[in-house]
């Protein structure tokens, strides 16, 4: 994790290493080199909105089919791939589901409860770095809560200490 | 210097060229010439430990790579650097010429390099088969004669000789000779072909009829044969944000034909209804093996790992076993691992595991790879398929 607010320079130095690993054939296969797009470094954030790590998105058409995740330092995390099978972006969810902020606003707007106003929407993870959302911030005057959503999956954070 | 056998070379040669094709050495390597002869670097006890060679370019010494040769030290390539020119004749001369200074009794008839505190490395001259003056190399401090007592193995004070060879475990020993042994076997093999293996080149190792295995890979096959098919894994998608172990568990039932879905084994695991869900309790983890053993009438004969390390998931990738992986708040299952087989001495290889991951929900996503130095494994589970 790091304090330090990411630079439009971190912005760019991620998604360039994102396409040199892509173009290098480091990740994904040829269908996904040749056709998709590399998306801007999007900031994940932890509990205390500190950067923990870059999303790299990976489209395909209108279709979110692959991303990196990379440590501030640009250590790749992982590479993660929504595709059942090469070149088959079928089953790959709506770009705008994830990268919109408007769709993500309406969606957690469903939570909101009576005085609440709603937030900007910041990319974080639901305890584990693996399970990103989108954190969505509810406020009514000097309160703040965040409800989570991921797809079409809006939801508060959970309390205890599960697996889930 | 003392001449070496073609073997050592060899082995240099192999080393730096796999590192090369791999490209964790770069361009700067690229044709220089390795030498039959190095220096030979011992260890206090006199054992030579390694060779220390130089890498020229023409004339010019332009680096150098440290080859052990003592099984203690676990695997042939110690070390290599192209910033740092290694000339032994010069170095002698500067070494005695300082060991002269202000000794004009001194008296030697054998100079050697000693690794004194390994990887430091000093001048020992000897008369008679006795030291009579050790020298750090280049500072030219004389190294005391008397370690400290009463300490333990391998924690020397600042500046302290000691032996390497001895003050090796007993344990720890064994498992570096097993590693340098099967290191050198690799090398046996490839050194039968006909390759050129006095310098470095890219494309050194890349011959028609050689295939160079530069990762150790594998991923879940339908049986162990991995030449007949691709991978045999699915990916289920969590049905509610907190029934990753439901998911994870669906999975490698999967993999062994058992079809429950998601809500039965949510009764199962007591994760709740589908209107009304919740996670595994942290407390509850050992359900996930009875859960395994039930749903099979144990066919399946699961067990828990706490913390697993890398091995747990490549052993029971090779035995063509999934895994559910618990990472901290989250459950996954695994299908593969690679690890990359060439890095320096020092250097962590590359380990990265084939994830099914049940999140986001309702979709999951399928990471190739996950980064292992990046990640926390809690527990891990694996199943046997018991035979009758």
């Amino acid at each position: 994790m790091s304090s330090q607010k990411p630079t439009e320079q971190d912005r760019e130095n991620v998604a360039q290493a994102a396409r040199q690993m892509l173009a290098r054939g480091s990740v994904g296969d040829e269908p996904l080199r040749s056709s998709a797009t590399v998306g801007g470094a999007i900031p994940v954030r932890g509990p205390n909105r500190e950067l923990h790590s870059w999303f790299v998105p990976l489209t395909v058409g209108d279709r979110l089919a692959a991303f990196f995740q990379f440590l501030p330092d640009r250590t790749l995390m992982r590479f993660s791939s929504f595709q059942r099978r090469p070149g088959d972006c079928s089953g790959c969810p709506p770009v705008a589901e994830w990268l919109n902020a408007d769709r993500i606003r309406n969606r957690a707007a469903t939570q909101l409860q009576a005085d609440e106003t709603i937030g900007e929407p910041f990319l974080s993870y639901d305890r584990s770095p693996d399970r990103l959302v989108w954190a969505v911030p509810l406020s009514h005057e000097h309160d703040e809560r965040l409800v989570y959503v991921v797809g079409d999956t809006v939801y508060t954070p959970p309390s205890g200490n599960t697996f889930g | 210097m003392k001449a070496l056998d073609d073997k050592l070379q060899r082995v240099t040669a192999l080393e730096l060229n796999g590192l090369r094709v791999t490209e964790v050495l770069g361009d700067e390597y690229e044709k220089l010439a390795i030498p039959r002869q190095g220096t030979p670097i011992h260890d206090l006890n006199g054992e030579v430990l390694f060779y220390r060679l130089s890498l020229k370019r023409g004339r010019t010494n332009a680096g150098y790579a440290d080859i052990a040769v003592h099984e203690v030290l676990g695997e042939p390539l110690l070390a290599t650097s192209t910033g740092l020119a290694w000339d032994e004749k010069a170095i002698l001369e500067a070494g005695t010429a300082a060991a002269r200074k202000g000794r004009r009794s001194l008296k030697f008839d054998d100079v050697r390099f000693v690794a004194f505190s390994f990887p430091k490395i000093a001048l020992q001259f000897l008369q008679e088969r006795q030291e009579t003056l050790m020298l750090e190399l280049f500072t030219w401090a004389e190294v005391p004669r008397e370690g400290s007592k009463d300490r333990k193995p391998l924690e020397p004070s600042n500046f302290e000789r000691w032996s390497l060879v001895e003050e090796m475990p007993e344990k720890l020993r064994r498992e570096r000779a097993r590693t340098f042994q099967e290191r050198l076997s690799l090398w046996d093999r490839l050194s039968r072909r006909k390759l050129n293996l006095t310098a470095i080149a890219k494309d050194a190792l890349l011959s028609r009829d050689l295939v160079i295995k530069l990762v150790d890979q594998r991923e879940l096959h339908y049986s162990a044969r991995d030449a007949d098919h691709h991978i045999c894994y699915e990916l289920r998608g969590q049905q509610t944000n907190v029934w990753c172990v439901g998911a994870s568990s669906e999975m490698l039932l999967n993999f062994y034909r058992y079809t429950y879905d998601q809500i039965r084994l949510a009764q199962e695991l007591g994760l709740g209804t589908l209107a009304n869900p919740n996670g595994l309790p942290y407390s509850r983890v050992g359900d996930v093996v009875t859960v395994l053993e039930n749903l099979t009438s144990n066919a399946l004969d699961a067990t828990m790992f706490v913390n697993p390390d890398f091995n747990i998931f490549r052993d029971e990738i090779r035995a063509n076993r999934p895994l559910i992986s618990f990472i901290p708040g989250h459950s996954r299952t695994v299908a593969g691992y690679t690890r990359s087989l060439f890095t320096l001495v020092g250097d962590i290889p590359y380990r990265g595991l084939l994830v099914y991951d049940p999140w986001p929900p309702n979709m999951g996503v399928i990471t190739k790879w996950e980064n292992f130095a990046t990640q926390t494994y809690q527990y891990a589970y694996s199943a046997v398929l018991r035979h009758v």
